[in-house]
């Protein structure tokens, strides 16, 4: 199974110890991951970790970019979910980039992996696609 | 990427055509190559994991919308 974790997923598993074994699914690294982990580097280890999981991920050739399909179903989720009036503009605008990972999950048929499957059930709601828990994934 | 070589394996043969059709390949070599590419991204990740989880104990990324599990249990 493909899966596209988001950014937290990325933070939790650099401090997991090894589980040594099977593969936990095709892991993939999204763009709108790589800018949220990019917008958290302060330290130089930090901005190291960034760069050598972009470089990983390239070369394994396990990075995905958002294709425009991506970009305009996800302008389509927020639009229903802003006429649907459950969030405000500002949360609209907090949520953008874990519709733009659902969306771009979609596209490449994989599913999202996080460890806040509650946040994504709104999106999910409006953008058919598979959130898996991290307990969950093989 | 190391260089190509001709190996000789014992291998389940239904497992492998199950596999490629799965996968969607074309050829048996390419299915294998593609599940040691997989295993091989695994231990890279994990060596990746292992050097930088020293400095990643309190990384947060200002993006997203919460933070990371081990720092909303520690704040409990």
């Amino acid at each position: 199974m493909k899966v596209c974790p988001d950014t937290n997923w990325w933070i939790a598993h650099a401090l997991e110890p090894r589980r040594p074994g099977p593969a936990r699914g095709d892991v993939f690294l999204t763009a709108t991951v790589l800018q949220e982990l990019w917008a958290g580097a302060r330290s130089a280890p930090e901005r190291a970790y960034a760069e050598r999981v972009y470089d990983a991920a390239r070369r394994h050739r396990r990075l995905l970019n958002p294709p425009t399909a991506a970009w305009i179903l996800s302008g389509q989720a927020l639009q229903i979910l802003a006429r649907r009036r459950r969030f405000s503009a500002a949360r609209l605008r907090a949520l953008r980039n874990d519709v733009v990972l659902a969306a771009t999950a979609y596209v490449y048929g994989a599913a999202v992996m996080t460890h806040d499957a509650a946040d994504f059930a709104a999106i999910a709601a409006v953008l058919p696609v598979r959130v898996v828990s991290p307990a969950l994934a093989p | 990427m190391g260089r190509k070589v001709r190996k000789t394996l014992n291998i389940d043969a239904e497992k492998l055509k199950k596999a490629r059709e799965y996968l969607g390949l074309d050829t048996e070599t390419e299915v294998i190559d593609r599940l040691l590419d997989d295993c091989d991204f695994e231990r890279e990740l994990d060596a990746i994991n292992r050097e930088f989880a020293p400095y990643m104990k309190n990384f947060r990324s200002p993006l997203t919308r919460r933070p990371p599990p081990h720092l909303r249990r520690r704040r409990k």
